[in-house]
């Protein structure tokens, strides 16, 4: 039974160190969304999502490329019906995790009702993740993508086709 | 002819074979199994099918998972890529409105 519990736990473990930033500090956000879209992605999925990749295909080119290191990809997209079904205070719990020593700022910009911020996890020193947060009026992002070292392989992102 | 040759030739001498022979053999290719019969040959085909068929299933589950993984990457992409050209288009506005304000009244 103990080491049953271990096993559990190590389980456990795993999935939060993979993750980075614990999003289920989201979950109440998400409740008062009007349309969702929650994505995790761990190494092995990623892996499997590799093979089925077709480099004569542009978009699918791009993502091979980013591809390349990454650990895990979780992304939370809440949408709203109006201005003022969330406050920027329901993302604290979030944003309190963002305190800790091994996060560390790149981008951080608030105008109007409009917040952006870009962080990036460090371990011994070395980037070794980064978490993307854009909260809109009517739309909040947040993005952690582990093993995503430079800003600009989410840059190279930006050239895909946007969502049809 | 030698000792040696004469032993080769009653060794490869023509030979009848014994009575009823070719209606035992005939009766033996014909005759069903008899029921409860065992038959390494049928066990060998079906686990041969079944390992096959094992394969093929596997492989298929396989490629259905890499292309929902691959789905759901792209769609994680190209929210990311399409956050990514909105945060660069607001940086160019603030920069602009910033650095040359005379230009960006």
């Amino acid at each position: 039974m103990r080491q049953f519990t271990f096993v559990i736990l190590m389980l456990i473990a795993t999935t939060v160190s993979a993750q980075q930033l614990d999003l289920k500090s989201m979950d109440k956000l998400a409740e008062k969304a009007k349309s969702k879209t929650e994505i995790n992605m761990d190494e092995s999925t990623i892996k499997s999502a590799t093979s089925s990749l077709n480099d004569k295909k542009s978009d699918e080119a791009i993502a091979k490329k980013t591809i390349d290191g990454l650990k895990g990809f979780f992304l939370r997209s809440y949408e709203f019906g109006q201005k003022g079904d969330y406050k920027l205070e329901d993302l604290k719990p979030l944003f309190d995790q963002l305190k800790e020593p091994n996060w560390k700022p790149i981008l951080r910009n608030k105008e109007n009702d409009e917040q952006t911020e870009i962080w990036m996890h460090m371990r011994n020193g070395e980037p070794d993740g980064m978490v993307l947060i854009s909260a809109e009026s009517r739309e909040v992002v947040v993005i952690n993508g582990v093993g995503v070292t430079r800003l600009d392989d989410l840059k190279a992102l930006g050239k895909m086709d946007p969502l049809k | 002819m030698n000792q040696c040759e004469r032993d080769l030739h009653e060794a490869l001498r023509r030979r009848e074979p014994p009575v009823g022979f070719e209606a035992k053999v005939l009766a033996r290719t014909t005759a069903p199994h008899a029921p409860g019969t065992f038959s390494w040959r049928w066990l060998a085909v079906a686990a041969s099918v079944l390992v096959i068929g094992g394969t093929v299933v596997i492989q298929e589950q396989r490629r259905a998972e890499s292309e929902k993984a691959k789905e759901q990457l792209m769609i994680a992409f190209r929210i990311t890529g399409s956050k990514v050209r909105d945060i660069q288009a607001r940086l160019d506005s603030i920069q602009k409105r910033v650095v040359y304000p005379q230009l960006n009244p």
